[in-house]
């Protein structure tokens, strides 16, 4: 009687400490400092011996380590026994644990049995673990065969990892649960639940107990039709909608965290966002909107869709390109964020101007090897709405990072585009002009693809792949014939050739070059040819220290300008007087490498007034932007205003004036954080550069707005070659 | 009998929400330090004396309320975990060792303990001389920069001791050369944080002690920890460094009504400390938007069902 109350006590405080929603039937006893395994779960095994194991369907596996893939075995009994630990203190359920982490070798239940009774409804996977030099690993997967868990060239069709509930020991026990999951997801069952860790040091490994499997109730998530603007009223809060149908949002944004580490990650964001960021425009939106909806959100989430989406969203809400929340580790079709640029079976799309349309922006197909669609089709809706209304709205919790300046949004959406509608829309609307010079009446159709629908039925039907993968860039046709792929030093490429014109034509995407990069830059305007055109329209960005020696290579000090980056003042206040008095040695070649300039994240160079001028200033340049970020936004901003250079875009580049910084991985299963570090500010002089602007928030104006048009796709021309050679070619 | 009570990043407010609901319960430690990831020590735990009746046994562990990290949510360091460090990665805020005598890079181990003051929030930096003896090693210094700012600051880092083994061992008395300290961007001096004794626990084979000072000044232009080995031989175990600038804690914050930490002691930076230093300066600033590295390998997206280059005829598209 006396041990009851006490649960029950122990069960009221941890409800008010706000320990993650759950049926928990594992109990902490206080008094004797053991767990007490569950009399009503479905499995409940204690992990004492390797007997334990038998009901559990249980292989051996360790993770390859040349591919992405589990390397199945059969492991003789007296290897399985080595797994157990027996010790006084290593167990916390029972007489022993099981100990996972020599020869990185871990363990894979395929318990059909208990799958089975859980497959229509919802059902909560828990544990206690402890860490002896290793995090645990687990994941819950789901697939239509065994092979589906991580065998060669297979992956499971769903999972969800388990998150810390926030009930730990004095001695390093934590438990660990998945909360309330779906038994199947579109129809496809769970095949596993997997502890195999990744390349675990010598002597290190985590002990696992008390593993329970249990049945929590009967509202499957059912796969609906739904779309973005629906998804909490048609799939619930618990639900996402992606490829037009609901979804458990365990298995796009993993579990729902519990409230106490909602809290301190909401804490953690606002505290970085405000206090360290350096993006001036960021941390003002972070004041404004990230600290109190970010708190807000842990206080009132219902779903990891609500709250690491909602959270997600909010990064990419402070438009810095060189911050992102990070990404959930999803291998599966069920990732929630927007990965890669590239086609997904559908094709590329790029910025255009509706010229047959009756003007204005928009997207057009640019490549595609799908006949439904064809290049020159523009797109005209999304879910039945304006394109790019559709994507303002939604565009943001899907990104893993966003532009500065929303005025670049275009660019970094048309990339992102195809798999931003296969993965997230249900249909779309593309009208198709029959030729450059016919697209009224009868010449102009339209094509809806019940997008949804088709990727939908794909799932069911265990097609894997994308149907066919073309990486998408900015470019509708390249300025040079021949491109060349990375250096084996991981230099960008810089590919170059001269025109029958006399024209040199230079194509590269960002500045991740040195010694090599600089030398090819430097070449190419050795000799002052008359016209160069510089097409860096996928910019990438690189090193400040290619920056500079472009900067040195193609404009000199008769036209002096130059550029200061800073890191914020302190974390009470990012701009402090005096921000400047210390940093006027960090601009120059001397003090370049001084600790201060580095403790105080102080970068940049301006023109050296006296040195003669490069030769590259005297060619005229044409510069061709489009999707362009951080370092290639550096570089046209400190060409701008020479003389005899243009810059041609269809719209501002992204505005990201700063270096970029990584961060750890701030929830587990998230990875790849980021912020901006720095701001910078642009003048001939540094001392001028103290009553100068930011610049972060505002990307580099084309001085010559140039947009694809409809009606060149169609005649298969670059509109943007086409003008920036015209002008090239004018006296 | 583990009389250490550790777990990651409680908050004063927890342990009272605790303190009120259980408060007729056996549970040891729940008194007001609210230093991160760390509950009272070994005092607040003492096994009932000799004519003391003892009714049920006494637990070997309490249960307890683990946080996210590894330090508080205002912690100025980047990566209190030290998980970019055990990635490999480099970059302003990222913890990186150097052997002092040659400012040469040193990778460094980093393990998940979760009995450490770290708890399941961070990892421990192990800080070895491969070649180390128990005597004699090289010396290495793990730093990290951080933003600076109003102060007074609070900083402190755990630590336990290691043979040239691995093994643990007993925290030396003299310290065994080891040195935690505060730089400010322009180094004319560092501030030395001191072995606190009240921060002493004995979990499992290893001893952590902390190491934590308060700076009365502002740091401008940011600031440095330094974590340094010394020479003695053997190796250390870092683990929760933290930097607090005392004026983000909200007045009501648990932190005000905690013991604050003892002053720091200054000194001159020595010669052999500013070639580490340099060599974190000298790591190239990148200029590339966020997710620009590959963030590792995803199933593709789902085929376009019944595609028409491949000749199906499932097609939805019609005029409209």
């Amino acid at each position: 009687m006396k041990r009851a109350h006490l649960a029950a006590a122990v069960s009221a405080a941890l409800a008010l400490l706000g320990h993650a929603p759950s049926a928990h039937a594992s109990s902490f006893d206080a008094r004797t400092g053991a767990v007490a395994l569950s009399s009503t779960a479905l499995r409940a095994v204690s992990l004492d011996d390797a007997a334990s194991l038998k009901p559990l369907g249980a292989r051996a596996a360790k993770w390859s380590n040349s591919a992405f893939e589990l390397v199945y075995s059969d492991p003789a009994p007296d290897v399985l026994a080595t797994m157990f630990a027996r010790g006084e203190a290593d167990a916390i359920e029972g007489a022993g644990a099981l100990r996972i982490g020599k020869d990185n070798l871990g363990l894979v239940f395929f318990d059909a049995e208990t799958f089975g009774k859980v497959k229509e409804g919802r059902f909560e996977v828990s544990f206690w673990s402890r860490a002896d030099g290793a995090a645990p690993s687990f994941v819950v997967a789901y697939g239509r065969t065994d092979e589906d868990v991580y065998a060669k060239n297979h992956f499971p069709f769903a999972q969800v990892r388990a998150l810390r509930t926030g009930k730990q020991t004095s001695d390093g026990w934590a438990e660990f649960s998945t909360g309330a999951i779906d038994g199947s997801v579109y129809g496809v069952g769970v095949r596993a639940v997997a502890f195999v860790p990744r390349r675990v040091a010598d002597g290190d490994s985590f002990l696992v107990d008390a593993l329970e499997i249990r049945k929590v109730d009967d509202k499957l998530t059912k796969p609906v039709a739904c779309t973005q603007d629906d998804v909490e009223t048609t799939c619930g809060a618990e639900g996402d909608c992606m490829y037009g149908h609901c979804v458990p949002s365990s298995v796009t944004w993993g579990p729902l965290p519990s409230a106490s580490i909602r809290q301190d990650l909401a804490e953690r964001w606002a505290h970085i966002a405000t206090r360290i960021h350096g993006d001036r425009n960021s941390i003002r939106i972070a004041k404004d909107k990230l600290q109190p909806e970010a708190l807000r959100l842990a206080r009132e989430a219902k779903s990891s869709r609500q709250f690491v989406g909602g959270l997600a969203r909010l990064v990419n809400e402070l438009r810095d390109n060189h911050t992102s929340f990070g990404s959930p580790s999803n291998f599966t079709y069920f990732g929630p964020q927007l990965m890669s640029s590239s086609s997904n079976g559908l094709g590329c799309f790029g910025v255009v101007e509706k010229d047959l349309l009756g003007g204005g922006a928009g997207y057009g197909l640019f490549v595609s090897k799908d006949d439904r669609v064809k290049v020159g089709d523009v797109l005209t809706a999304i879910d039945g709405q304006d394109p790019k209304a559709w994507i303002d709205k939604h565009y943001a919790s899907f990104a893993r990072t966003m532009p500065n300046d929303p005025r670049a949004d275009w660019g970094e959406t048309a990339n992102a585009l195809s798999e931003l509608l296969v993965a997230r829309a249900r249909s779309f609307t593309l009208t198709r002009c029959a030729s450059a010079t016919a697209c009224t009446g009868a010449d102009r159709t339209t094509v809806t693809l019940d997008i949804a629908d088709l990727v939908y039925q794909s799932i069911l039907e265990g097609k894997t792949g994308g149907g066919g993968q073309v990486g998408c860039t900015a470019r509708f046709k390249n300025a040079v014939s021949k491109l060349s792929g990375p250096s084996q030093s991981g230099e960008d490429p810089v590919d170059s050739e001269v025109q029958p014109s006399g024209e040199v034509s230079v194509q590269f995407d960002g500045f991740v070059g040195q010694g090599g990069w600089e030398a090819k830059m430097a070449a190419i305007f050795q000799s002052a040819p008359a016209t160069v055109l510089m097409d860096a329209r996928e910019g990438h960005g690189g090193y400040y220290s290619a920056i500079d020696a472009l900067f040195k290579i193609m404009r000199g000090p008769s036209e002096p300008w130059g550029v200061v980056s800073l890191g914020r003042g302190g974390h009470d206040n990012p701009d402090p007087l005096g921000l400047f008095n210390a940093g006027e040695t960090c601009t120059t070649e001397r003090g370049s490498n001084d600790f201060s300039c580095f403790a105080s994240n102080i970068d940049g160079f301006f023109s050296i007034v006296g040195q003669a001028d490069p030769p590259g200033m005297r060619s005229k340049v044409a510069w061709v932007n489009t999707n362009d970020v951080s370092a290639n936004d550096f570089m046209p901003k400190l060409l701008q205003g020479r003389s005899k250079l243009r810059i041609f875009a269809p719209h501002p580049s992204s505005g990201a004036f700063g270096a970029i910084i990584s961060l750890p991985s701030l929830l587990p299963g998230v990875q790849g954080g980021s912020i901006q570090i720095q701001d910078s500010r642009f003048a001939t002089t540094y001392a001028a550069a103290q009553s100068a602007r930011w610049e972060s928030g505002h990307g580099v104006e084309p001085d010559q707005v140039v947009t694809q048009t409809q009606s060149d796709l169609l005649r298969g021309e670059d509109t943007l070659l086409n003008v920036a050679r015209a002008w090239l070619a004018t006296p | 009998m583990n009389t250490a009570h550790i777990f990651t990043r409680l908050s004063f407010t927890r342990i009272t929400s605790v303190a009120l609901v259980l408060a007729a319960l056996p549970l040891a430690g729940c008194g007001g330090d609210d230093t991160p990831g760390v509950l009272p020590g070994p005092a607040a735990t003492q096994e009932p004396g000799p004519t003391t009746p003892a009714p049920v046994p006494t637990p070997k562990r309490t249960l307890l309320t683990g946080g996210l990290t590894p330090t508080r949510a205002q912690n100025l360091l980047l990566d209190p975990g030290f998980w970019l460090t055990e990635q490999g990665q480099t970059g302003a805020g990222t913890f990186l060792a150097f052997y002092a005598s040659s400012s040469s890079r040193l990778d460094v181990k980093v393990s998940t303990y979760s009995d450490s003051p770290a708890g399941f929030g961070g990892g421990v930096a192990l800080l070895k001389d491969p070649k180390a003896t128990d005597e004699k090693s090289r010396a290495i210094q793990l730093i990290a920069s951080f933003t600076g700012g109003k102060g007074p600051f609070e900083a402190s880092v755990w630590v336990s001791s290691v043979d040239a083994a691995g093994t643990p061992r007993p925290f030396p008395e003299d310290g065994g050369g080891f040195e935690a300290t505060v730089l400010d961007a322009q180094q004319r001096s560092s501030a030395v944080l001191q072995q606190d004794p009240e921060k002493t626990l004995v979990v499992g084979k290893r001893t952590w002690v902390q190491f934590r000072g308060t700076l009365k000044k502002d740091l401008v232009g940011g600031g440095l920890m330094a974590i340094e080995t010394g020479a003695k031989g053997g190796g250390f175990e870092a683990a929760a460094p933290e930097i607090i600038a005392l004026p983000t804690l909200a007045a009501t914050s648990s932190t005000s009504l905690a013991r604050r930490a003892p002053e720091v002691t200054w000194r001159a930076v020595r010669a052999d400390e500013r070639a580490p230093l340099a060599a974190y300066a000298a790591i190239p600033r990148r200029y590339v938007p966020a997710g620009h590295d590959d963030p590792g390998p995803r199933t593709p997206r789902p085929a376009l069902a019944a595609k028409g280059a491949q000749g199906g005829s499932a097609r939805k598209v019609g005029a409209r």
